[in-house]
């Protein structure tokens, strides 16, 4: 029987991951675009990316735009990976079919 | 089906979140896959929209010139043309700035180099235009080989802009473009400017009706 990644299966991460995967691996996204495309606050954004961060399927980076701070987003190679077998995991879960 | 829970529960400062079900799982994923491409990659349908809309105004404009049925002088539909061109490429420039900022990376390279290609594509039309009115006395035989230059990179464009980013109805309309600019070519300069007022925003609004039920298949698309 397939199994759900517990570090995707999680509303949250569900959804960031799925922008993200969207972005794609070559591109990043700034962390506020992200915030209110998935219309999060800023602590519970960071908190669940770092989980995302830990398990190496996303990769922040900090970088000054003009004189600001600013950080960006991407999904890694990794969590591309990780996101097509969730893709999979839940579809064979919901169809019964491998 | 039962509810799958998140088997992680939520760790030391994770908020807490209700139980993902499976049905709610990909409900969730197509609906922020959609969101994601909605935003990301822009309303095609309104840029085509746009576009239509500008050349059937400005070649409305020349076509009226050239056949008198509004009181306009050749040299006054010239500027009734280059105002709307300039308007739809100011309004296409903000769309794509917008629906880009924040997204760094390889498609920004991407996006650079081909918006640079219009770009100098045109500043090399503007010079061509320059050389060509200097040679041919015809006001509308000038129109003609000048607007057929300008097609020539629009359908080229198009097609490659088709091609780089995955997206068929760009493909499509920039075929159209290359296809139109034969026919109004073959109508010579007497007809020139009837082709490009009919054809060209037809081919643009149908561009904007197939990426508007692109979206929205894309929005309904089959769920397991």
């Amino acid at each position: 029987m397939a199994e759900l990644d517990p570090v995707i299966h999680a509303e949250s991460r569900l959804r960031a991951i799925t922008i993200l995967n969207e972005v794609g691996e070559r591109d990043k996204i700034a962390f506020t675009k992200l915030r209110k495309m998935l219309d999060m606050t800023a602590g519970n954004l960071s908190t669940h990316l770092r989980k995302l961060e830990d398990a190496g399927y996303v990769e922040v980076t900090k970088t000054i735009e003009g004189r600001t701070p600013a950080t960006y987003v991407g999904i890694t190679a990794k969590g591309k990976a990780a996101y097509a077998q969730y893709r999979v995991a839940l579809r064979e879960l919901l169809t019964g079919l491998p | 089906m039962a509810p799958h829970s998140n088997s992680t529960g939520a760790q030391p400062g994770e908020p807490e979140e209700a139980p993902l079900d499976l049905h709610a799982a990909l409900r969730l994923v197509n609906d922020a896959e959609t969101k994601a491409r909605e935003e990301l990659q822009g309303n095609e349908a309104g840029v085509y929209l746009i576009w239509g809309f500008a050349w059937l105004i400005g070649y409305g404009a020349m076509h009226a010139a050239r056949f008198g049925w509004l009181p306009l002088s050749a040299g006054a539909s010239l500027t009734v043309f280059g105002i709307t061109v300039l308007a739809a490429l100011a309004s296409t420039v903000f769309i794509v700035t917008r629906q880009r900022r924040g997204i760094r990376g390889h498609s920004s390279f991407v996006g650079a180099m081909y918006g640079g290609a219009w770009a100098l594509g045109f500043m090399v039309m503007g010079t061509l235009a320059g050389v060509v009115g200097g040679a041919v006395d015809d006001f509308w035989l000038r129109g003609m080989i000048i607007n057929g230059i300008a097609l020539l990179i629009v359908g080229l464009m198009y097609m490659v802009g088709g091609a780089m980013f995955n997206d068929k109805s760009q493909a499509m309309l920039g075929i159209l473009f290359l296809v139109v600019n034969i026919v109004a070519l073959l109508a010579g300069p007497a007809n020139f400017m009837t082709v490009c007022f009919i054809l060209g925003p037809l081919g643009f609004f149908a561009g904007a009706v197939a990426e508007t039920l692109r979206r929205r298949r894309l929005r309904n698309r089959g769920r397991v």
